[in-house]
């Protein structure tokens, strides 16, 4: 005896799939007519595909998010350094296998128009001249570019008539790889000592400061601390191994002083045995006490900040977290 | 005399560099959903577009940019996160059973949605985000593409390394697990009468039961 017949699946079972793939825009010509003409007869799909609709909608809406300006300014800070970094050093294996990234071979349907702008551009003529033109170029958008992305508040026309860098032979090259062989500690103990038995300063100008900048390796930018009542005092570079870090000296009344110490953290471990870590504003910062004087110690968009002060720790925060806006 | 160079056009990585970045947002979107972590997306965006800078003399002109990018920022992830890929989670994924199907009466899926709004309801607008965080990463990654970047089967696709019969799988069963997370909520919340539910919602289990009780 034969079998029964399997039951034929309901049209509803069949095109479910399918209204996926419809709504997707995926299905071809003939397959639109077959689900379109179900949908016609059927409550039930209607209602699935109100359903995905909606859902779709919902999605699209809740999902398009726009990055922060934070991240535009760090990704402008990165992209105007001759050498590229990452800011996050869990991830910076991941940027040497390139070998990843293949290229597509499908024609584009979005971004065509954009793309002529780029076939269109001229190239440089030769490789001397793409040289010279990267080392002008480079100082001329940090200059530019970075005290946006350091300090927002400074009007450009500040940053336009802000007085050359040094020229090309008084900067010290950049080295081929940074080890970064001091760790926070180190830091922290030379801030500490400057703190404590202050060196005059070299610059009393803030907008000298600036000069700084080719040495230390990141913009320095004097932090503005008017709102707690700090006065500006100078700033002065100091060794931090192969390199220099920046230290600005701030006065209060009542005796007060902050010393602020502005870094290459890609020369610097985030890493120390003195200090706590604390999570303010979604950053790291380190704080702690060093032989009596408060600390607190930070990166941000690629710039170390630490601040010695005889102020207390809260105090220490709010002022870290004023230097690196 | 010295006559300062003109502000003349863009070099080439300052043009590639550009149009890059105006894929920014599509790009951190991506990334919070890989990422579920704000300050992990705004890591693994610069390490993309860091990435991607480097290796732009692999960009063939005229093929898409977004698409490209959203690949290294994929690949990216997948390296920094997942060395083993993404294979392994679909075999141990919550899909053991394939032909389960989140089945809902009519009166259900009217529930569920806003019809002025044309979105969902409300309530289950703010679940959304959970129900998205709590699907495995390829379907997540999958549904993102298609329903908030709107690429094509082919782009995503390209974007995930797999074949598009992989990708229209990846979306169906990451968009029937939504559902299903979002009718559960449905219910707790109250929205969907638990009493209508009790009725059978399979339609084909309930007439293989119609046809097993006739016999």
């Amino acid at each position: 005896m034969k079998a029964a017949p399997l039951p034929t699946p309901s049209p509803c079972r069949v095109l479910a799939p399918a209204l996926d793939t419809y709504l997707d825009g995926e299905l071809s010509p003939p397959q639109v007519v077959e689900v379109e003409t179900h949908l016609a007869q059927c409550s039930c799909c209607r209602e699935r595909l109100a359903l995905d609709r909606a859902l779709r909608a919902t999605m699209k809406n809740k999902g398009q998010v726009r990055a922060p300006a934070s991240l535009r300014e760090r990704l402008r800070v990165v992209l105007a350094e001759p050498a590229p970094r990452t800011v996050a050093p869990s991830l910076g294996r991941c940027l040497h296998d390139s070998a990843t990234v293949l290229p597509f071979r499908r024609p584009d349907r979005v971004a065509g128009a954009p793309l002529r702008a780029l076939t269109k551009a001229p190239r440089p003529a030769g490789r001397l001249v793409s040289l010279a033109e990267r080392r002008s170029r480079t100082p001329l958008r940090s200059r530019h570019v970075v005290p946006f992305a350091v300090a927002a508040g400074v009007a450009f026309a500040v940053s336009l008539h802000r007085p050359a860098a040094p020229t090309a032979p008084a900067v010290p090259p950049p080295p081929a790889s940074l080890h970064a062989e001091v760790g926070l500690d180190g830091i922290v103990h030379e801030l500490v000592s400057l703190h404590a038995q202050p060196l005059p300063p070299e610059v009393t100008q803030p907008e000298e400061i600036r000069r700084f900048d080719p040495f230390v390796g990141v913009p320095v930018e004097p932090p503005k601390f008017q709102r707690f009542g700090a006065k500006w005092e100078g700033g002065r570079m100091l060794p931090l191994r192969d390199s220099r870090a920046a230290v600005l000296q701030y006065s209060m009344a009542g005796g007060h002083r902050i010393s602020v110490y502005v870094y290459d953290p890609r020369r610097v471990r985030p890493e120390s045995s003195t200090l706590r870590q604390r999570v303010i504003q979604d950053s790291p910062v380190y704080v702690g006490n060093v032989r009596g004087y408060n600390v607190a110690a930070t990166e941000r968009r690629g710039v170390g900040y630490a601040v010695a002060t005889d102020l207390d720790e809260r105090e220490n925060i709010e002022l870290i977290a004023a230097s690196a806006p | 005399m010295v006559i300062s160079p003109p502000p003349g056009p863009l070099s080439e990585a300052e043009s590639f560099e550009q149009e890059a970045l105006a894929h920014l947002d599509a790009m951190y979107s991506v990334a919070c959903r890989l990422t579920r972590s704000t300050v992990q997306a705004e890591d693994l965006v610069q390490d993309a577009v860091v990435k991607a800078m480097r290796a732009r003399g692999q960009f063939q002109p005229g093929t898409n940019m977004k698409a490209w990018l959203l690949r290294i920022v994929t690949t990216t992830f997948l390296n920094q996160y997942k060395r083993g890929g993404l294979e392994r989670d679909v075999l141990d994924g919550p899909d053991a059973d394939p032909l389960a199907d989140g089945w809902m009466s009519t009166a259900t899926m009217r529930a569920m949605r806003d019809a002025e709004a044309l979105a969902l309801q409300p309530l289950l607008q703010e679940e959304l985000q959970a129900a998205l965080e709590a699907l495995p990463e390829e379907f997540r990654l999958a549904v993102v593409l298609s329903d908030v970047e709107e690429m094509s089967y082919k782009e995503i696709a390209d974007i995930m390394g797999c074949p598009i019969g992989t990708v229209m799988s990846r979306l169906h069963r990451g968009r029937k697990l939504l559902k299903s997370a979002l009718h559960e909520h449905a219910v707790a919340l109250g929205i969907i009468d638990e009493a209508a539910e009790a009725e059978p919602t399979n339609l084909e289990e309930y007439r293989a039961k119609r046809r097993v009780a006739a016999r």
